[in-house]
C-alpha cells in the first residue's frame, strides 16, 4: 500500500495510475478475503486436511513404515495391527504404505487435470467473451455440444479413445472439465468488459491483449478459483472412479481407486482393504470442498462488510 | 410461451448434430488402426477377416460418405455391431434400458425426498446445530466416492446384517442399496440448493405479508416459502438426472446391476467401440432431452426466464 501513496526512489518509472489502483484494490481485497476466511472454522479444517496431504505426498516415501511395493506372501491378508496399522492386501503388500505414496498421484490427477481444463477453458472463455462475433459463437456451440454429455461420460469417453493410464485419466477429466471454466469466464467477460476502466483502457489506446491480462484476467479470477477448489475435489474423484473400473492407473501402482478396486474381491472377510483407500477419498475430496465452499462466502461479494 | 419452446427445441438440432459428429469421430481418432485395436484381446484375425471387417464398418469409404452412412444407421435404430456379443448395439442397450430408468428413477425419488426435506429443515433453523450438522453432511455427501459408498453399504447391508442381496437386478430388494447409493450423493446437491433458496424466499416481501395474516410457521414455509423456492430447485434435479444417468455406469458395475451404465463399463473394459459409441451417443441424447424438459418447466414456472 505504501507503494502506491509514496513510490520508493528505487522505483525505475511511476506506474500508471489505472493499474496502481487496481493493485491496491486487490491487495486490500484479498486481505478481507484472508481475514474471512480465516473466521470460517469449516474452511480452516478443510485447510489443514489439504496442507497434511501435501506434507503426506511430498514426504511420504521418507515416512512410509513399509515399501509399498513389496510383495510378502507370508504377510497376506493381516488385519489391522501395531506392525501394519492398516492391515495388509491380498499380496502382503502394507496398506498405510500405499495410501502414503498414493496421496501423490491423487492430488496429482486433481492439479493437472484442473490445471488443464482451467487454462483451456480459460482462454476460450476470455477469447469468447472479449471479442464475440463469429469466434464466441463458434467456440460457445463447441462447447455446448460438450455440455451434451454428462462430464463422467465425456471423460470415459476420451479414456476410451486414449487407452487405459493415469496420464490419460488427468487429460480426460481435464477436458472434460473445460466448459465449465471457458462458461464461467465468458460470463465474467462479458460483464467487466462494460465498465469504465476497461473503456477507459480501450479508449487509451491500450491493446486487446494487454486489457485482458491487467484489466479483466485478475478481476475475474475469485469464481475461477473458487470452482477450482471444488472442482480437484471432484476431479479426484472421477479419476479415483476411471481407475477403478480398470481405466486409470494400472497395477501394481499404489492408486487409491485401483486399491479399492482390487479390496472389493475381499470385502466379506477381509474388509480393510477396500475400506481405507475409500477414507482417504473422502477425506481428500472434503478438505478441497471445505476449502472451495469456504473461499466462495469468503470472496462473495454480497456479503462484504 | 410457444416462442421460446420453439426457440428451445430448435438450439438442440446443432446440438444433436454436433453430438453425432463428435461420436463419429470418436473410433477415428483412436491412435492406430480401428480394427487391430478393436482385435486387441483376441486371437489375431485372418486378412480376410480384416477386410469383411473394414467394408462391415464402412472403413473403406470416403469419410463422409461414412459419416453419412452412420446417420442413416442410426436414424433406422442401427448403432452398429458389439464386436464381444455379435448383437446389435440397439437391442443390447434397449434390453438393458428399463433397469437403468428403474435405478435412475428409484434414485431420483431418494434424491428428491431427502435432498429436499433436508433443505427445508436446514433452512428452517438457519444457524442452529440442526443447520450445522445437516451442512457438514451434504459436503460430506458431496465428498464421498459413490462406488466406495457403494461398496460399504454392500459390506453393512448385504454382507454383515444380511438384509438386501449382494448384487443382480431379481426383485426390488436388488434395487434398494444401488438406489441409496445413487441418491444419497445427489440428495446432497439438492439439499445445498434448496437450503440456499428457501433462505432467499423466506427473506420476501410475500413472507412477512403472510406472516401478518396471521397464518401458521408451517403454512409459510410450504405454502409459501417453498413453493417458490423449488423453481431453481427443478432445474438441478433436472441436471441431476444426467449426474445420476452417469454415475449408474460406476455404481452399476459395482453391484453387477444389468443396466446400461455395468454394459458400458464392461465396453470399455473390452474396447467394443461400436457399444461406446452407442452408448455415447444414446446417453448424451437422453441428456440432452432431459435438460430440454428442465428448460421448459423452468420456463413454465418463472415467467421471467422466457422474456430475457
Amino acid at each position: 500500500m505504501s507503494q502506491a501513496t509514496a513510490p520508493s526512489p528505487t522505483t525505475p518509472a511511476p506506474m500508471p495510475l489505472d493499474m496502481l489502483e487496481s493493485r491496491r484494490v486487490v491487495r486490500s481485497r484479498s486481505r478481507v478475503v484472508l481475514t474471512r476466511l480465516r473466521s470460517n472454522r469449516l474452511a480452516l479444517v478443510g485447510v489443514v486436511i489439504i496442507a497434511f496431504l501435501a506434507f503426506i505426498a511430498v514426504f511420504g516415501p521418507a515416512l512410509a513404515p513399509h515399501d509399498p511395493l513389496e510383495m510378502t506372501l507370508a504377510k497376506q491378508f493381516m488385519p489391522p495391527s501395531r506392525e501394519h496399522w492398516m492391515g495388509t492386501d491380498d499380496f502382503g503388500r502394507d496398506i498405510l504404505s500405499r495410501l502414503m505414496y498414493g496421496s501423490r498421484q491423487s492430488l496429482m490427477v486433481g492439479i493437472v487435470s484442473i490445471t488443464i481444463g482451467a487454462l483451456v477453458g480459460m482462454s476460450i472463455g476470455l477469447v469468447s467473451g472479449y471479442f464475440g462475433g463469429r469466434i464466441d459463437m463458434a467456440s460457445q456451440r463447441f462447447i455446448d455440444i460438450m455440455l451434451a454429455f454428462p462430464d463422467l461420460l465425456l471423460a470415459l469417453a476420451i479414456v476410451a479413445i486414449l487407452g487405459p493410464s493415469l496420464v490419460n485419466v488427468m487429460i480426460a477429466v481435464g477436458i472434460g472439465s473445460i466448459p465449465v471454466y471457458a462458461r464461467l469466464i465468458r460470463g465474467q467477460v462479458l460483464s467487466l468488459k462494460e465498465k469504465e476502466y476497461v473503456e477507459a483502457a480501450r479508449a487509451s489506446g491500450a491493446r486487446p491483449g494487454r486489457i485482458i491480462f491487467t484489466h479483466i484476467l485478475p478481476n475475474s479470477l475469485s469464481p475461477l478459483i473458487v470452482l477450482a477448489s471444488l472442482g480437484i475435489a471432484s476431479a479426484i474423484l472421477t479419476g479415483a472412479a476411471l481407475s477403478f473400473i480398470g481405466m486409470g492407473a494400472q497395477p501394481p501402482a499404489p492408486e487409491w481407486g485401483a486399491m479399492l478396486s482390487s479390496g472389493r474381491s475381499y470385502l466379506r472377510h477381509e474388509w480393510w482393504i477396500a475400506t481405507f483407500p475409500g477414507l482417504a477419498l473422502t477425506i481428500t475430496a472434503f478438505g478441497f470442498n471445505l476449502l472451495g465452499d469456504g473461499l466462495r462466502d469468503a470472496l462473495d461479494p454480497r456479503t462484504q462488510d | 410461451m410457444f416462442r421460446y419452446i420453439l426457440y428451445r427445441l430448435l438450439a438442440v438440432i446443432p446440438v444433436l448434430f454436433g453430438v453425432s459428429i463428435a461420436v463419429f469421430f470418436m473410433v477415428r481418432l483412436v491412435p492406430g488402426d480401428p480394427i487391430q485395436i478393436m482385435f486387441a484381446n483376441q486371437a489375431a484375425p485372418s486378412p480376410e477377416r480384416i477386410a469383411e471387417m473394414r467394408h462391415q464398418l464402412g472403413l473403406d469409404l470416403p469419410i463422409w460418405k461414412q459419416y453419412l452412412q452412420y446417420i442413416q444407421g442410426i436414424a433406422h435404430g442401427d448403432f452398429g455391431q458389439s464386436i464381444r456379443s455379435r448383437q446389435p448395439v440397439f437391442d443390447e442397450i434397449i434390453e438393458r434400458l428399463p433397469n437403468t430408468l428403474r435405478l435412475t428413477a428409484a434414485s431420483l425419488v431418494v434424491a428428491v425426498v431427502i435432498g429436499i426435506s433436508t433443505g427445508v429443515i436446514s433452512a428452517v433453523f438457519k444457524g442452529k446445530w440442526i443447520d450445522k450438522v445437516s451442512m457438514v453432511i451434504a459436503i460430506l455427501g458431496i465428498s464421498i466416492p459413490g462406488f466406495w459408498l457403494g461398496l460399504m453399504m454392500m459390506l453393512v447391508f448385504a454382507v454383515r446384517l444380511g438384509w438386501f442381496p449382494v448384487s443382480g437386478a431379481a426383485t426390488w430388494k436388488h434395487l434398494v442399496m444401488p438406489a441409496f447409493t445413487l441418491g444419497l450423493l445427489s440428495s446432497a446437491v439438492i439439499a445445498r440448493l434448496t437450503r440456499a433458496s428457501m433462505l432467499d424466499a423466506m427473506n420476501q416481501d410475500y413472507i412477512r405479508t403472510a406472516r401478518a395474516k396471521g397464518l401458521t410457521e408451517t403454512g409459510v414455509v410450504v405454502r409459501h416459502a417453498l413453493r417458490n423456492a423449488l423453481v431453481p430447485v427443478v432445474t438441478i434435479v433436472g441436471l441431476q438426472i444426467g449426474g445420476l444417468l452417469s454415475g449408474a455406469f460406476i455404481i452399476e458395475s459395482v453391484f453387477a446391476y444389468p443396466g446400461i451404465g455395468a454394459l458400458a463399463v464392461t465396453a470399455l473394459q473390452n474396447r467394443d467401440f461400436p457399444m461406446i459409441q452407442g452408448i455415447v451417443l444414446f446417453v448424451a441424447v437422453v441428456y440432452v432431452g432431459v435438460n430440454l424438459i428442465a428448460d421448459l418447466v423452468y420456463g413454465l414456472l418463472d415467467p421471467r426466464i422466457r422474456y430475457s
